[in-house]
């Protein structure tokens, strides 16, 4: 994309105004992207600063392909610290809590408010939360998984799962009440 | 299971549904400020051997609102050819908004002194900026440095943010310069021992330069009269040698080199800003140039001058306005993948029994270049045909100059007609010219005889070569800048061959409020002083200038094709006191912009500013809408400038006008000629191809003058 590319080189020479324009373009995702993973808005709001000082500071090392999957790596990594520095992330296996049995009722009608599914993303634990969102919003693979969160593939897995099912219950629960 | 992961994955743009501080920014901008201090500034500041040079950053206009009481005329015009929409901006001194993207705040109005040059080496081996050490080092050789060399680009179009000096060592140096610092840029330097230097200059006097010189150092000097073109070797004021090797190719005719306009990309320079050009001279040169059995110099080809060499078929202008303007979108005939825009204009063609008073000089150099070959033959048999046009109330006196210049005929009435050709059959050749003595005596003469209703002009006939009293280029052009207020207009007829100064007739004569043309024999003096004697003498609108702005929904980059002398700064076009081109009555101006139209592959490669980024929030409202264009222009007689301003929707015309078809046939003909980096499949065979087309009725031969001259170029280059 043509204006992207000279956006960010005018960014590698600092000019303020490429570095607003670049901002103004992927706050929103961005900040979605941190608010989900962080579950908290103040804190959203600190790390997509921090993420995106570092954009600008590391800019001259963004060497082309898709700079949007770029900064989205930047985002991701500053998330991904600030949880593992805030709390252990506890990574029980799944086999340690047993699940509620839920219908498959609902199933066919899933055309479910956005924000009630965003809010029971961001109820879920931090392991799998960061898993289920990495995993299925942002495109990463089991072994991307690993590799960020430094757990096994097979930990990635079955948080996966663990995630997907708690999601199913507290949706559930959402759409009954 | 897979319903929900899917569901999701699906809409997960739609789930971004929260947003973030406002304040966020404001945070990051501090942060980043500070962390600013990374950058590698080079001070210069306390080097004795250093002047620094002021610098003005690009001041852009104030944007105020635009009066919503613009009149829109020509509406529905009935014309084939018109312009759709044609507006009538009621204050033209307020400065217009941008129509496709957001105006850019100035971010600094105060004007600057450049003290810090960013010192940028590039190695082979790793992209990335170079290391604070290297920096440190190159400054340690610098501050022992003992000759200095600069070259300062006087172009006043330069608006590069960066210049670039290739040498023969295995790295390159990159100056940042302030954007925008008009007419002093650094340019180069010297180098270590015996390495090379070199580099063209934008805009400089002549040709090519190459220097080279001893020591190793840098400097930036004023803009001082460093590229004299006479001199081999010129001593700076630091006292370091330097040698200009001028090339001799170029000794004898010349030509101010032309450095071609290149594709500007729209985000970054949506506006595009000239004045007109009328001039022909450069179109007779080339056919005498291949007539005469050889390839015209490239520098001679004026592509602008080729393509308004002949006249086109445009509406007579409507309401208010001098002149109508007539654009045309089409495929371009070289590149496949571009679009050419043609914007033409025609002045108000005024009857001869209407036209005001003339009140004429002719200021003729009877030098002693001008008595070999046919000159002064040639121009006192043109000088006879326009006598023959006059009419009563006209005046006409005639100065000549050489070694001293004098007035030769008193003013006399035009119905007088023995008693100005006894004068002209008088006129004999001897001495050498004082140019500068001959204009000041001729713009005395037409001032006591200045007629406030008519037409006050000096024509000036000569081979242009000033070499005696007032030589100096710049001098003159300073002498002649400061009679254009006295409301005297200045045409200037070149003569001759072999000693063409094209270069100095072409700036005598814009900067006299006139045009230029150059005779190589009767036919075309007749074309000039009687066919054409009516526009060329009569100005309807002074100072005209255009400013496009690109559509960047529709048009990635463009280029204007010619004019490359004639363009303007941006702010330029508001500021009535910059000089720009005049239009004579039934004068038709053409110009052709070649456009990359936006999602074009690999149509992103030029320079783009340093200080201010657009912000792309164009408005989509206008997306079917390609450009739109500005004038500005006088009343010949008014110091204050009037607006007017077209649109151009992207609407191209299912078969292109003969107009269109002649313009671009001459286009590709000059970019061959000149050897255009951008000719891409241009060929002589279709350039014929295309003027085949466009031949129309051709009443005059002109066009099929035309033919003949690329069949025969054709045949001299021994190409397709």
């Amino acid at each position: 994309m043509q204006l992207e590319e000279l956006l960010i080189k005018q960014c590698k020479k600092n000019d303020p105004k490429a570095q607003k324009e670049l901002y103004l373009r992927y706050s929103k995702a961005m900040y979605n992207i941190c608010s989900r993973m962080l579950a908290d808005q103040e804190k959203a709001n600190d790390i997509l600063q921090e993420a995106f000082i570092a954009v600008f500071s590391k800019i001259d090392q963004f060497k082309g392909g898709s700079f949007a999957a770029w900064i989205k790596r930047i985002v991701i990594n500053k998330c991904v610290n600030e949880i593992k520095k805030n709390s252990r992330v506890s990574w029980e296996n799944i086999d340690d809590h047993p699940v509620e049995e839920v219908s498959n009722d609902h199933e066919e009608q899933l055309n479910v408010d956005f924000a009630v599914i965003n809010d029971c993303i961001k109820q879920l634990p931090d392991g799998c939360r960061m898993v289920f969102i990495l995993k299925v919003m942002e495109d990463y693979n089991h072994s991307d998984i690993s590799e960020e969160l430094k757990i096994s593939e097979s930990t990635s897995k079955s948080q996966l799962a663990r995630a997907k099912q708690l999601l199913r219950i507290s949706l559930s629960k959402s759409m009954v009440a | 299971m897979k319903n929900l992961e899917q569901y999701i994955k699906d809409n997960r743009d739609q789930m971004e549904l929260e947003v973030p501080n406002p304040e966020n920014w404001s945070n990051i901008e501090a942060a980043l400020n500070k962390k600013k201090s990374r950058r590698l500034w080079v001070y210069w500041s306390a080097a004795a051997s250093l002047v620094i040079i002021a610098g003005v950053l690009v001041l852009l206009p104030n944007y105020m609102p635009m009066t919503s009481s613009n009149k829109i005329i020509n509406k529905g015009s009935d014309s084939q050819y018109a312009s759709e929409s044609l507006e009538i901006i009621e204050n033209p001194e307020q400065f217009s908004k941008l129509r496709y993207v957001e105006p850019i705040e100035p971010n600094n109005q105060e004007i600057t002194k450049v003290e810090k040059i960013t010192m940028v080496q590039e190695s082979e081996r790793e992209s990335d900026l170079t290391t604070e050490t290297k920096i440190d080092s190159k400054e340690d050789q610098l501050a022992e440095a003992e000759t200095y060399i600069a070259l300062v680009d006087s172009s006043p179009n330069f608006i590069m943010d960066s210049v670039t000096v290739a040498y023969t060592l295995d790295s390159r140096y990159e100056f940042e310069t302030t954007v925008g610092m008009a007419d002093k840029t650094l340019y180069g330097y010297s180098s270590n021992g015996s390495y090379d230097l070199q580099g063209t200059v934008d805009g400089a006097k002549a040709g090519t330069w190459s220097v080279s010189s001893q020591g190793i150092g840098l400097a930036i000097v004023e803009n001082e009269s460093y590229f004299a073109m006479d001199e081999k070797v010129r001593k700076s004021n630091k006292g370091a040698d330097v040698l200009f090797e001028y090339d001799e190719n170029l000794k004898g005719e010349d030509y101010n080199s032309i450095k071609e306009n290149d594709f500007k990309v729209v985000l970054s320079e949506p506006v595009s800003t000239f004045s007109i050009d009328v001039d022909g001279a450069s179109y007779t040169n080339v056919r005498r140039h291949i007539n005469d059995g050889s390839m015209p110099p490239k520098d001679a080809v004026r592509i602008e001058e080729l393509i308004n060499y002949f006249q086109y078929d445009l509406p007579e202008p409507k309401d208010d306005i001098p002149f109508s303007i007539t654009t045309e979108l089409g495929d371009c005939p070289w590149n496949k993948k571009h679009k050419l825009v043609q914007i033409s204009l025609k002045g108000k063609s005024i009857e001869k029994a209407q036209l005001p008073k003339n009140n004429l000089v002719f200021l003729i150099d009877v030098s002693g270049s001008m008595s070999s070959g046919d000159k002064l033959d040639l121009l006192k048999k043109g000088f006879r045909m326009l006598t023959n046009e006059l009419r009563e109330e006209d005046r006409v006196s005639i100065v000549v100059y050489a070694g001293a210049a004098g007035l030769v005929l008193e003013p006399t009435a035009g119905n007088d007609k023995p008693k100005i050709m006894e004068a002209l059959d008088r006129l004999e050749a001897g001495g050498s010219t004082a140019g500068g003595e001959g204009i000041e005596l001729a713009y005395k003469t037409a001032l006591e005889n200045f007629s406030k209703k008519g037409n006050n002009r000096i024509i000036l006939a000569t081979d242009g070569d000033f070499n005696v009293g007032m030589s100096d280029q710049d001098e003159l052009i300073e002498l002649i800048e400061e009679k254009r207020k006295s409301g005297i207009f200045l045409s200037v007829l070149g003569f001759g061959t072999g000693n063409i100064q094209d270069g100095t007739m072409e700036q005598i004569a814009d900067n006299g409020n006139g045009n230029y043309n150059y005779i190589d024999n009767v036919l075309e003096a007749k074309k000039v002083l009687v066919t054409e004697m009516g526009g060329t003498l009569q100005t309807i609108a002074k100072d005209v200038k255009l400013q496009l702005e690109f559509n960047p929904l529709v048009v990635s980059s463009y280029r204007l094709i010619g004019y490359e002398n004639r363009l303007l700064a941006r702010e330029d076009f508001d500021d009535d006191t910059k000089d720009a081109g005049e239009l004579g009555s039934g004068h038709t101006i053409t110009a052709l912009y070649e456009l990359v139209p936006t999602g074009t592959e690999g149509s992103l490669n030029q320079s783009e500013l340093k200080y201010t980024v657009p912000t792309p929030t164009y408005d989509t409202t206008y997306s079917n809408e390609v450009l739109t264009v500005k004038f500005r222009y006088k009343p010949p007689k008014e110091d204050k400038s009037k607006l007017i301003q077209a649109v151009v929707k992207n609407n191209p015309k299912s078969s292109p006008s003969l107009n269109y078809t002649m313009a671009t046939s001459v286009a590709e003909f000059g970019m061959l000629l000149r050897d255009s980096k951008y000719k891409g499949e241009s060929s002589y065979s279709h350039a014929l191809e295309l003027a085949n087309k466009a031949k129309g009725e051709d009443k005059n031969g002109y066009r099929s003058e035309y033919i003949r001259m690329v069949e025969k170029a054709k045949l001299i280059s021994g190409k397709e």
